[in-house]
């Protein structure tokens, strides 16, 4: 079964992004920022046509003011030329007087149809007979002054032409006022106008330039989680592919190593049984020479046994999948130690400082290990020496190690990392015989375990292994 | 042996089928044997032997055989009713080997670890001749 290795890798596996939800609110913001344009276009064109329509209120505003202070000009005009003629008799007098005239019913007219506003309209209608009264006044002083000056000086007395002006002046003021508050009203209408018109585009155009870098945003939000997940996906199957090709290549070394185990061994039964069956039924007929070539046939058999056994204990171990388990030192210790005295016959003295302790391992590697720990203390002795063996444990922080300390050859100082190679032998065959990779079986159990091993010179001779591994709380074995 | 005995050998190795002819004259059992050098002629060796009406005494039986595994040849015997009661005894080249438990969970008798010695043969053949007896005093 494959593990899952990746389970912590921080995954957006939240359904937002997996239903592209983000991608459609970028879209959608995206749309409100096109509608918000539209809007603003919209409203800068209500805008526009509105200051349009303001700017033309404003004008005739203007026209009509100047309309008005044009009629008020004229009526003043007319009345100085009047007041000339009457004052010299001299017709040059009269000019002012006769533009004015003329142009008076003309301005008025020009006046009357500028204006809109009901009020002021009614002021202009209310104006012509004022002017038309006015106009006649001062025509019939004029036509009495060619006559006589008393005639004409005795209406200008009654006051009536004055009570015309100060009438017509009226209107005309009460005119002007209502034109300058109106032309004020006009012109803050326009100011307005304007002031909404640009705040509205300003507004919108914002608005429409934030929903465009909302939406642009979200939608490359979506696009990096996306190319997040699928890479996040690519990644699992990767692992997946190569935890199952990792578990395939383990069944292959598994078969093979089966394979390697029975038919390397085949022959060698045969070798090692028919070298033994010679040496048990022709022992009479072979000289000593045979015997001996006989008994170095099986020999090598069994060192070759040994050598395809430790090689397939070594290999087995290089596999990932070790489940550790609290297991206890002293057990193993003692099974082991049992096994080597049935070897040994006894020849070796071990003494163990129990209680050991419990480490966290995998019981056959670490039997496996202890063994060729002990096995190798009692072998590498000088000739003729009993071998006295230590085993005892230090206890660090969460750690345990296992120490074996012998009395034998010990080991100089630059060989002490080269021993845990495999294949690697410090002595020739016929001195210390062995198969070269019980120490590297050693250290890759160790390393397998999570720990590890090492050795150091003991000062009285010898050495002293180590092996070290996680401390277990309590033993289950 | 009281009778007249015979035995199947099923052993496809000829140096481990000559090394255990040896042990067996070593250990000075003299019986006469078949040898079957694999799976498919283990069958026909045993279905003519029950066919005679003469089963073997006990078949000495190894596990990695070409053709029809060691395995199926005694699953195939206990599924027999004439040869359920056969004695298997599995040459076996490792004690530990997990072939040996599924081989008794599938009936073996008893084991015997190549390359066979004398001496343990003579034990197993012991073994046999205690089961025959036992099993004919039932009957």
């Amino acid at each position: 079964m494959p593990r899952r290795v990746c389970s912590d890798l921080a995954m957006p596996s939240s359904s937002n992004f997996e239903s592209s939800f983000y991608r459609k609110l970028g879209i959608a913001s995206l749309a409100l920022a096109a509608v918000l344009l539209l809007a603003s276009a919209i409203a800068v064109n209500l805008g526009l046509s509105a200051i349009g329509s303001s700017r033309v209120n404003v004008n005739r505003t203007n026209a009509i003011s100047r309309a008005v202070t044009d009629l008020q000009a004229s009526v003043r005009a007319a009345e100085t030329g009047q007041r000339g003629y009457l004052l010299t008799g001299q017709a040059r007098y009269l000019a002012p007087y006769e533009s004015a005239r003329q142009r008076i019913p003309a301005e008025l007219s020009q006046l009357s149809q500028l204006v809109r506003e009901p009020t002021q309209a009614a002021r202009v209608r209310a104006m012509k007979p004022i002017l038309d009264a006015k106009l006649a006044e001062l025509a019939e002083t004029i036509a009495l002054r060619s006559k006589s000056f008393q005639a004409a000086l005795r209406i200008v007395r009654t006051d009536r032409g004055q009570a015309l002006t100060e009438r017509f002046e009226a209107l005309a003021n009460e005119f002007v006022e209502t034109q300058q508050r109106l032309l004020a009203n006009r012109v803050a209408e326009e100011e307005r106008d304007t002031r909404l018109t640009t705040a509205a585009a300003a507004a919108t155009g914002l608005l429409a330039f934030l929903s465009a870098v909302l939406g642009v945003y979200l939608i490359l939000q979506q696009r990096s989680a996306d190319a997040l997940a699928l890479y996040a996906s690519d990644l699992e199957r990767q692992v997946e592919e190569r935890t199952a090709k990792l578990s395939d290549a383990n069944r292959e070394l598994d078969a093979f190593a089966y394979t390697i185990s029975h038919d390397l061994r085949a022959p060698l039964r045969a070798m090692h049984g028919y070298a033994d069956a010679l040496l048990e039924d022709y022992q009479d007929v072979l000289p000593e020479e045979g015997r001996s070539f006989a008994r170095s046939i099986a020999a090598a058999g069994l060192r070759m046994n040994a050598l395809i056994e430790d090689i397939l204990t070594y290999a087995r171990m290089a596999r990932d999948d070790v489940a550790l388990r609290p297991t206890s030192l002293d057990l193993v210790v003692n099974r082991a130690q049992a096994d080597l005295q049935t070897q040994a016959e006894g020849t070796a003295e071990i003494t163990v400082k129990e209680p050991l302790g419990a480490v966290l391992a995998h019981p056959p590697a670490l039997q496996q290990a202890v063994e060729n720990l002990l096995s190798n203390a009692v072998k590498f002795m000088p000739p003729g020496s009993r071998a006295v063996i230590q085993v005892y444990s230090e206890h660090l922080e969460g750690r345990v190690r296992l120490w074996v300390e012998d009395n034998g050859i010990g080991i100089e100082p630059e060989h002490r990392a080269r021993i845990f190679e495999p294949f690697e032998r410090l002595h020739g065959m016929e001195t210390y015989p062995g198969t070269g990779i019980g120490l590297a079986i050693v250290r890759r159990a160790a390393e397998r375990m999570g720990g590890a091993c090492g050795v150091e010179p003991r000062n009285a001779g010898g050495s002293r292994f180590w092996i070290e591994l996680q401390a277990a709380e309590e033993t289950t074995r | 042996m009281s009778e007249v005995p015979s035995m199947l050998i099923v052993e496809d190795n000829a140096d481990d089928l000559n090394l255990l002819k040896r042990a067996l004259k070593k250990a000075a059992v003299e019986v006469e044997y078949e040898v079957a050098s694999d799976g498919d002629q283990a069958l026909e060796a045993l279905v003519a032997a029950v066919d005679r009406g003469q089963l073997p005494r006990v078949v000495l039986l190894d596990l990695k055989l070409p053709r029809r595994s060691g395995l199926e040849v005694l699953k195939w015997m206990r599924l027999n009713p004439a040869l359920r009661r056969v004695p298997v005894v599995i040459l076996t080249s490792s004690d530990t080997a997990s072939d040996l438990t599924q081989a008794y969970d599938l009936g073996a008798n008893s084991y015997l670890v190549k390359p066979v010695l004398p001496a343990a043969l003579t034990a197993v053949v012991q073994q046999i001749d205690a089961y025959w007896l036992r099993l004919n005093a039932v009957a």
